[in-house]
């Protein structure tokens, strides 16, 4: 009887060990395959929530309107809705699109500050979720070449 | 690999990482020496406070050259330690340990 109890206790903490490996797993893969998209619809496909994004004011992205230095644009995400649990940054005209992913839990601001490198003009898309929702936001950088101060178009 | 330095921010702390990685993508790298898939990039980080995850990230290339990521969290006290895993696309990976000291 002992026996019996033991083994059932010891195989239901291997079944919870290897469904949460395995969650993880699976959740690592599709994050990946995010990272692998070639168009910022194909990424978005990715994301378990499957509703329109919808624009949003309370959303932040501060970078410099002309950058001239294209390897190290300074970028600062801030999300102002309750609840955000995800930053997304996506370029629109870079394969693959996705920069970064961000993963904000409770007790973090969802205010994050770093450093990126742009090919070129481009819109800098930012999609958050929070409460379940996904929210947008867009401002396009333009970079320019410092001695005639001319846009770099692709 | 990783730095980290502390700001106190009212109830926050403020934490800067410097992340001493390339971030390369391989498109330069081809076009002059036709190597393929000579990527160099952190693909995972995150961040735990006593085995309490605060933030995780996941990058590709198009990151700046040795980035720094500054962001804040609550509930952190002086002698916490904050550890730092990373993993990289050639699958090293480490776990740095930074105590908090204000």
């Amino acid at each position: 009887m002992l026996d019996k109890s033991r083994r059932l206790y010891i195989l239901s903490g291997l079944v919870t060990i290897a469904s949460g490996f395995l969650a993880k797993l699976s959740f690592a893969a599709a994050s990946r395959k995010m990272f692998e998209a070639n168009s910022t619809a194909e990424a978005l496909k990715n994301l378990p929530e499957k509703d329109a994004l919808e624009p949003s004011n309370r959303l932040l992205i501060g970078v410099p309107e002309i950058s001239a230095d294209p390897d190290r644009v300074a970028i600062h995400l801030r999300s102002e809705l309750p609840g955000t649990d995800m930053m997304l940054l996506m370029t629109a005209n870079t394969v693959p699109p996705v920069l970064a992913q961000f993963n904000i839990l409770v007790g973090t601001e969802a205010d994050i500050q770093t450093q990126i490198k742009l090919k070129g003009t481009t819109t800098l898309q930012l999609v958050v979720r929070a409460g379940g929702k996904l929210y947008t936001a867009q401002k396009e950088v333009k970079i320019a070449v410092p001695l005639d101060n001319k846009l770099l178009t692709e | 690999m990783i730095a980290m330095t502390f700001k106190r921010q009212n109830d926050y702390l403020e934490m800067t990482m410097s992340i001493d990685n390339p971030f390369r993508d391989d498109s330069a790298v081809q076009a002059h020496s036709g190597k393929v898939n000579y990527r160099n990039f952190i693909q995972e980080l995150s961040v735990t406070c006593n085995e309490r995850v605060l933030f995780s990230a996941q990058f590709n290339p198009g990151m700046a050259s040795r980035p720094n990521l500054v962001f804040r969290a609550k509930h952190i006290l002086k002698k916490d330690t904050i550890k730092v895993e990373w993993l990289d696309n050639s699958g090293k990976t480490a776990i740095e340990a930074f105590p908090v000291t204000i």
